[in-house]
């Protein structure tokens, strides 16, 4: 810009000098000075100008650079959130991966176990129990459970059960009580086989320390063995309808307790002599609250000289009231049967050891029986409620002395639940017996779970 | 006659592929129902075990519902252990190897989800726990969108001819949420920094949500009733924090609650844990709704 002013400062000399030099050009020159001169001033003003700007710009310049260099300032607090957010999603991932992983151990099955233990007072005979009379303390039973997917298409599960004997001094030896397998795969059909406890009527296939009560009812010690285990293959049903029905068929060496009663362990075992299982299951419901099930089983062993012919009747009803404290519902529960056995009897004990075959008679039994029992569970801890049991007793000696008469008993029972893996319940009976004795009895059981603990549907 | 039944079998053939088409879905809580419905719109058919007032731990094991599972092409459940005392055994005996653990007709809504109050000591004295944690997340107003796309993905893997309907519905029922989120989130201001006690854990991330404060349950420990002494320290709690508020799930009585209320100088509040648990509550969002609603209330009250 200097330059450009020494230029046009030089250029006006020349031009005053040579305006000079004509006497016609005088006035002119000074015009022309005036206006150089002018000129001259403006160009000055746009130099300083033209200054101010370019410092002013050199600052901002400085000032942009500050802001960006890294030194001052590492990044934006956002971009420095995103990171870390980035950097714990990925260790929370990783966490997340370590602690999900399998290990070895996660392919073992589940393993549960129950102890069942009381206090019984009898005041009568011993009678048919296999306790003592008077004060006993038993451990009922101490039972393993074991349960496992095999594989995609099949379960399995094993229960150990060590139940002390009063003849050899209370000696609790465990026992194999179920082992079976049951198929998962195929649609509306399980096949189940093995050593299981066969769906017969209601109470028959539950666990002892899973009834409603202390004692199984005597009518189904009677007439099915107590618990309904046998060693066989059994096929359930769901009909693919709306409504529930389940059927289920089955074949088994035995049902509950040995049958014929003193047959020894045959040589060859025919058709006829095997147990065969029908039974139906339905129910339906009044609203959400009521729901009502009954159902009907057969068992039959159909050789003619020990037939075993034992049908029941089911029927439960459940109130489970809704839109109050829904721990409290009642359970209505009855069953009644009839019994039929063939069997054989000494008709003359003291020719027995004459080694005659004619000694031994073959007659049927027939005798009805049932219970029905009330069970009304007031909150999460309590529940109460009543028993009744008939039955007419089906063994040879006691049908002929009796002439179809029942023994009866009545009982009450309360509970007081802990948790879900602990209880307490008391239970108060009267029995009258058919041969006209009588007698009162009272338990006091503590039942413990732990480890895996499972219902299944049927145990509902 | 003849013409008849041929023209009966014809109806009942061209009706039969309209009625297959239908997926025959069940939900194990109304909640889920509903969300189903709305991702499922007329491809499907739904049904909930649960009515919406049990106990989302107890729902009664009945035949109805093995029936109904044995018919099912798809289950929805929530998973992180909510329904393991009832759940298992209905599907185990409804004979479905559609809906078995695994198979892909079982859905799990809670796929995807950090749960809280994963237990650190795994002990029955601990009571009923929860292995993965706290399972109550039907009631975290954030979950619905979780919810309803891991029925989306579930129901695309079923039937794949209907991935597109599916993901339409989906992307607006997530609008719907939204909307509803903001929504909830203006009306809640209110509620920032409460405290609150309720029967059950069931509202942590409810609190979490609406930066509320739980500070305790009636319960000592999940699924024991409550005792004396466990009430007094918890009184004493709610006392010493100025905590007024009180929330009764409806499975409960309202007798426990009343009295810490009564003790304490609060009010109690009767809130749905389930669609279907209270009169309003009858869809997810329209639960959320209420029970927002009943508890601005409720910390409005002098």
């Amino acid at each position: 810009m200097r330059e450009l002013q020494a230029g046009v400062l030089v250029l006006g000399l020349a031009i005053s000098i040579s305006l000079r030099a004509g006497e016609d050009m005088g006035a002119q020159f000074r015009i022309l000075q005036e206006q150089f001169e002018r000129l001259s001033t403006k160009v000055d003003s746009q130099q300083k100008t033209i200054e101010d700007q370019k410092r002013k710009i050199d600052e901002q310049q400085k000032l942009i650079t500050n802001v960006t260099t890294p030194r001052s300032m590492p990044s934006s607090p956002a971009a420095e959130l995103l990171r870390r957010i980035e950097k714990a999603e990925d260790q929370s991932a990783h966490a997340i991966k370590i602690a999900s992983r399998k290990k070895p151990n996660d392919s073992n099955m589940s393993i549960g176990a129950a102890v069942d233990t009381a206090f019984r007072y009898f005041d009568g005979d011993r009678g048919d129990a296999e306790r003592p009379a008077g004060n006993d303390f038993s451990v009922r039973g101490a039972e393993l459970v074991f349960y496992a997917d095999v594989d995609k298409f099949f379960k399995t599960y094993l229960v150990l059960n060590a139940v002390p004997d009063p003849e050899d001094n209370d000696e609790a030896i465990p026992a194999l009580e179920e082992a079976a397998i049951y198929t998962t795969s195929l649609s509306h059909v399980q096949v189940k086989g093995g050593r299981f406890f066969v769906p017969f009527g209601r109470l028959s296939p539950i666990h002892e320390h899973d009834l409603p009560f202390v004692t199984r009812p005597r009518s189904l010690e009677n007439y099915v063995g107590g618990e309904s285990g046998g060693d066989g293959v059994q096929v359930q049903a769901l009909i693919p309808i709306d409504h529930f029905l389940q059927i289920t068929a089955g074949v088994f060496n035995k049902v509950g307790s040995e049958f014929p009663f003193d047959n020894p362990v045959p040589t060859r075992r025919n058709g006829a002599e095997l147990t065969y299982m029908l039974k139906a299951l339905t129910s339906f419901n009044i609203g959400d609250a009521h729901s009502f099930e009954w159902g009907a089983t057969s068992v039959q062993v159909p050789d003619h000289l020990i037939r075993r012919n034992l049908n029941n009747m089911e029927f439960t009803y459940r109130w489970h009231p809704t839109g109050t404290d829904l721990r409290e519902r009642l359970v209505w529960g009855t069953e009644v049967m009839r019994n039929e056995k063939r069997t054989r009897f000494l008709s003359n004990p003291d020719e027995v050891e004459l080694g005659n075959d004619s000694v031994f008679k073959r007659r049927s039994f027939t005798g009805w029986g049932g219970y029905s029992y009330l069970e009304y569970f007031y909150n999460k801890h309590w529940s109460f409620g009543p028993r009744v049991d008939i039955f007419q007793p089906v063994v040879p000696e006691e049908a002929f002395a009796t002439k179809r008469t029942y023994d009866q008993t009545y009982s009450l029972f309360a509970t007081y639940t802990f948790s879900e893996f602990s209880r307490l319940r008391a239970e108060v009976s009267r029995h009258e017996f058919s041969n006209g004795s009588s007698a009162n009895e009272f338990y006091l059981q503590w039942t413990v779970f732990w480890g895996a603990h499972t219902h299944s549907f049927d145990q509902r | 006659m003849f013409r008849n039944i041929v023209f009966l079998f014809a109806l009942l053939f061209t009706a039969f592929p309209c009625l297959a088409a239908q997926i025959k879905v069940i939900a194990s809580i109304p909640d889920l129902a509903d969300i189903a419905r709305e991702i499922g719109g007329e491809r499907i058919t739904v049904e909930s075990l649960a009515s919406g007032v049990e106990d989302t731990h107890a729902v009664p094991v009945l035949p109805k519902h093995v029936s109904k599972l044995a018919r099912a092409d798809a289950l929805i459940e929530l998973g992180l252990e909510m329904e393991h005392a009832w759940l298992p055994a209905l599907v185990d005996a409804s004979n479905n190897p559609k809906i078995k653990p695994g198979a892909r007709g079982d859905i799990i809504a809670s796929n995807g989800f950090v749960p809280r109050e994963v237990p650190t000591i795994v002990s029955r004295k601990e009571g009923e726990q929860h292995l993965q944690g706290n399972p109550h997340i039907n009631l975290d107003p954030s979950a619905g969108r979780l919810m309803a796309k891991n029925i989306a993905i579930g129901f695309s893997e079923i039937d794949p001819a209907g991935k597109e309907s599916y993901d339409t519905n989906l992307s607006r029922y997530l609008a719907k949420l939204d909307a509803k989120e903001s929504e909830w989130k203006a009306a809640a201001v209110k509620l920032n920094g409460v405290t609150f006690v309720s029967y059950h854990p069931h509202w942590i991330y409810w609190a979490d949500y609406f930066g509320m404060k739980h500070i305790g349950t009636l319960e000592p420990k999940p699924g024991i009733p409550p005792s004396g002494s466990h009430l007094n320290e918890l009184i004493a709690l709610m006392k010493q924090q100025n905590c007024k508020l009180v929330i009764r799930e409806p499975q409960y009585s309202e007798k426990v609650p009343n009295e810490v209320a009564v003790k304490t100088g609060g009010t109690v509040v009767k809130l749905a844990i389930m669609v279907g648990g209270t009169p309003e509550a009858k869809t997810w969002i329209e639960m959320i709704d209420s029970n927002l609603k009943k508890m601005i209330e409720a910390v409005g009250k002098p």
